[in-house]
């Protein structure tokens, strides 16, 4: 009975301890959203009739909206995993103490700092010619190495040398170290930093914007987040409340998918 | 310490306030704006009872009152001509210029008779005077403070000095005390207070009798104030030309534009009686008279309430107050798509214009107040152009908006001049033809004499263009950007397209019209500078294609049905929609007889008449890539392959 109260008790504590967080989250994440959800579903904000899926129906078939989702999905499968094997090289080579990696190791970080403003402009002058989306990608993958890189050298520097001995004790060579140590005891990190980069992705609309200064850029750039824009600035709520929608469900598809992934590598 | 200056102003009229009667009592007058019949009149002044008491006459002046009503006695004969009169306690007090300075008289008005009741020798041109509580003040101007340079400096240059003292008179002594306020403007009294406007080296201020309290503010030089309640002052000031406004000593709650198209020169020439006021208005005189009228308070003052505008990335001039006070707020194109879309309700009303992208947006998407039950709106709308009343409506019959201003673009002329230099412009006058003539005139003798802004000229085609079209890749199109470039370059600035502006006109008129060929303006108001103008004419602007109906932007109030402060907004909206719909040459309204019998005039009407408004996108859209066309960065193919791109994604996104 008294360990029932104690763990009631307990329960409380954390509940308490919960509480503003729940809030705070309840105030600035679940309600907005659902507000989001409900505009979705209306004809407009000031006369509120319900019109169901029609602004989804309509969103869904709206050929800019394809072109964006498109360009949105095109730049994850391209971008991520470039960056991510980027990323990981260097976190390596960083690990293993290479000299000049080790030497250039602030200009991975530096793209974090510099603000967007100063590199799109270095970015207009070096990409003047190109009309393909090959500045944005790299916008992209520049912009975002850093952080892949500082998370991916803690989770490698944070394996145990001992592993490595113990494994070397017992016969195994480089390469089976990396496949059955450092791989596995990385793994976790290098999901997170694939979600991260997935999510950091859909917001590659300020570099985009300023390099090509206008809210029309090329078709081959014109993402989800310029669709969203122009629709916010024409006062089209509808439009951007089922476009927010539909790009939710499809980062939470990839997050759940990961999350999927990662529990069925580690059983 | 502004504040506390105010406090211990408003403090001090408060407890004058308690002592008297003031203006509490409404007098018994129906009419809502009322002009009296009183010709020649000099000076007047209203009796508490609402009795107007008039000096009327430049030479063998004559007192008389005037009922509500309007109906006129005659009171007596007083001579020579009187600057300025009072009335107090049954008596009328008024002053006339003897040879060594000022005289006042009280003309007694039951017993009919006449004492002369003291002299100000050296004391002249009186611009008000005004009694309360047994003591006459007047102000006029001093021979001794005559050349005395004032301290300050206004930007506008409207501040002069020129002797003006404040004096205060005993009437039951005839004790004479001057003012210690060094450079007095005007004054006000109300229950044994007064309120004297006057500057410093630090600006202009009020301040009481004796230069106490001072409380700054930005009113400017004003002409005409009267106290009439408390704190709160109706006004006429340099800076808000031609109109009459309300606002409080220490301008806590802002300027409310009560009435347009006044002008009240003296002290004298304003007072406020029972919650009316009444005012010499000069305004459209120009033999130096002016008519006496009488407004209810009511009606045009509306206590504590402010109208807030918002606007994005557009200017605009405040919209007339109606007694309401204005606040606007020009936001970037983010927040205030964020501003409406987010139904806030600290803003009143949009004020936009029809060449923004998303003023049809608004009505598509809802974002108004509907204005069909508003008194005074459809009838303004009947009043209007078909076509701005059609734009007004929403295909479900609701008004969305409110138009309040019209451009069009026009080139406005010297028939006689152009044809001096053989300049040869006619009304369905093309672009290339209209540059053509801009070659001819910078060859001309009268080089200097026209004035045309490339680029705004540029712009003004593109959106005429956009107007009509939803593709760049047309013969029309193809055309304008190439005649263009080659003649109207908009990057190489050519010099028969002079770069010019409003100061610059000026100076074309300044040094005469007789140098004068003709300019191009897209701006109605500043169109209408030359209504009264007998030697010019108008032309619609240059087309891109013949036959067109001339565009015209539109700019318009929405507004906000979420707004916390919705009645008055729908009743400013009610308000407004009365006042426009009496403007002379507004270019907005149908009925010409409210418009200047001028050649220039009509030719504009026609011009604004045969309009139409598009709700559309804005030029904006193929500027950049136009400029770079110029610029020769890209050729024309490239411009209308990248401009549809933009457009197309932009109609269907």
């Amino acid at each position: 009975m008294n360990s029932m109260k104690r763990h009631l008790k307990w329960n409380t504590k954390c509940g308490l301890c919960l509480l503003p967080s729940l809030i705070g989250t309840a105030i600035f994440f679940v309600i907005p959203y659902l507000r989001v959800l409900y505009y979705s579903v209306i004809d407009n904000q000031f006369r509120r009739n319900f019109v169901w899926f029609d602004n989804y129906i309509e969103t869904l078939t709206n050929e800019y909206f394809l072109l964006a989702l498109r360009n949105s999905l095109l730049l994850i499968v391209v971008c991520v995993p470039v960056l991510i094997i980027l990323a990981l090289v260097i976190s390596l080579a960083l690990s293993y103490g290479i000299k000049w990696v080790r030497r250039t190791r602030f200009a991975f970080v530096l793209p974090m700092v510099i603000p967007t403003a100063g590199i799109v402009l270095i970015w207009r002058g070096v990409f003047a010619e190109n009309t393909t989306v090959l500045p944005i990608y790299l916008l992209f993958i520049w912009k975002n190495i850093g952080i892949c890189v500082v998370l991916l050298t803690a989770a490698f520097t944070s394996i145990e040398r001992s592993v490595y001995e113990a494994a070397r004790l017992d016969g195994a060579n480089s390469f089976t170290l990396h496949i059955r140590i450092t791989i596995p005891m990385i793994a976790p990190t290098v999901l997170f930093v694939t979600l991260l980069s997935i999510v950091n992705s859909f917001k590659i609309f300020k570099e985009s914007y300023l390099f090509y200064g206008t809210n029309y850029p090329p078709d081959h750039s014109y993402t989800l987040q310029y669709y969203m824009n122009n629709n916010f600035l024409k006062l089209d709520y509808q439009s951007l409340a089922t476009s927010a929608v539909l790009t939710s469900i499809l980062v939470f598809g990839i997050v759940m998918a990961g999350m999927a992934l990662q529990r069925r590598y580690n059983r | 310490m502004k504040k506390a200056a105010a406090l211990l102003l408003g403090t001090a009229l408060l407890t004058g306030c308690a002592s008297g009667s003031g203006n509490t009592q409404e007098l018994a007058a129906d009419a809502e704006y009322f002009t009296y019949p009183a010709e020649n009149v000099t000076a007047f002044d209203v009796s508490p009872e609402g009795i107007l008491y008039t000096a009327e006459g430049e030479t063998d002046s004559v007192l008389c009152e005037y009922d509500l009503q309007g109906g006129r006695t005659e009171l007596a004969g007083i001579g020579g001509k009187s600057e300025a009169i009072a009335c107090f306690d049954g008596s009328v007090y008024y002053t006339q210029p003897a040879d060594n300075g000022t005289e006042i008289y009280r003309f007694d008005v039951q017993g009919g008779q006449t004492e002369e009741l003291c002299g100000l020798d050296g004391f002249y041109q009186v611009r008000n005077f005004e009694i309360t509580s047994g003591s006459a003040y007047i102000l006029g101007v001093d021979d001794s403070r005559f050349g005395v340079q004032g301290t300050y400096s206004d930007e506008f240059g409207n501040y002069s000095y020129n002797g003006e003292r404040l004096m205060k008179i005993s009437l039951d002594s005839g004790e004479i005390t001057g003012s210690p306020v060094e450079f007095p403007q005007a004054f006000s009294v109300l229950d044994g207070n007064a309120l004297v406007y006057a500057a410093d080296e630090n600006g202009y201020y009020f301040s009481d009798f004796d230069g106490g309290g001072k409380s700054y503010n930005d009113l400017g030089n004003i002409t005409a104030v009267e106290l009439y309640d408390k704190d709160k002052i109706i006004f006429c000031s340099d800076t808000l030309i031609f109109k009459l406004c309300s606002g409080s000593v220490n301008q806590e709650d802002g300027i409310a534009e009560m009435l347009e198209n006044k002008i009240v020169l003296n002290g004298n020439d304003i007072r406020f009686e029972g919650g009316f006021g009444f005012i010499y208005n000069r305004y459209g005189r120009f033999d130096g008279g002016g008519m006496i009228e009488r407004f209810r308070a009511a009606d045009y003052i509306k206590e504590n309430n402010k109208i807030r505008f918002i606007s994005a990335e557009y200017t605009f001039d405040d919209p007339f107050g109606c007694g309401y006070i204005i606040e606007q707020q020009k936001l970037d194109n983010e927040s205030f798509a964020l501003t409406v879309l987010s139904q806030d309700s600290n803003y009143d009303m949009c004020i936009i214009n029809s060449e923004q992208d998303y003023s049809g947006n608004i009505r598509n998407k809802g974002s108004f107040y509907p204005l069909n039950d508003i008194e005074g709106v459809a009838e303004y709308l009947d009043k209007c152009f078909p076509y701005v009343k059609e734009a007004a409506y929403t295909s479900d019959g609701e008004i969305w908006m409110l138009p309040v201003l019209l451009n069009a673009g026009a080139v406005y002329y010297s028939p006689e001049n152009c044809r001096s230099a053989g300049i040869e412009l006619s009304e369905d006058m093309l672009f290339s033809s209209f540059i053509d003539q801009c070659k001819t005139a910078s060859r001309s003798e009268f080089s200097s004499g026209y004035s045309v802004h490339c680029y705004q000229l540029t712009q003004n085609m593109l959106f005429d263009y956009i107007s009509g079209h939803d593709s760049f890749d047309t013969e029309v199109f193809r055309e304008f950007a190439a005649y263009a470039k080659e003649n109207a370059n908009i990057s190489a600035f050519p010099e028969y397209m002079p770069i010019t502006n409003h100061a610059e006109n000026n100076i074309i008129f300044g040094t005469g019209e007789e140098s004068f060929l003709f300019g191009y303006i897209r701006d109605g108001d500043w169109q209408k500078n030359y209504a009264d103008n007998e030697s010019f004419r108008a032309y619609p602007a240059p087309k891109l294609e013949p036959g067109t109906k001339n565009t015209v932007t539109c700019a318009f109030i929405t507004v906000n049905p979420s707004s916390s402060n919705l009645d008055a907004s729908l009743d400013y909206i009610g308000g407004l929609a009365k006042h426009l719909s009496q403007q002379e040459n507004s270019l907005i309204l149908a009925d010409k007889s409210l418009y200047s019998e001028t050649d220039y005039m009509t030719d504009l009407y026609k011009i604004y008449e045969n309009g139409r408004i598009c709700f559309n996108v804005s030029s904006e859209i193929i500027f950049d890539d136009y400029i770079k066309y110029c610029s020769g960065e890209t050729d024309l193919n490239s411009l209308i392959t990248e401009a549809d791109r933009k457009l197309t994604a932009y109609l269907n996104e």
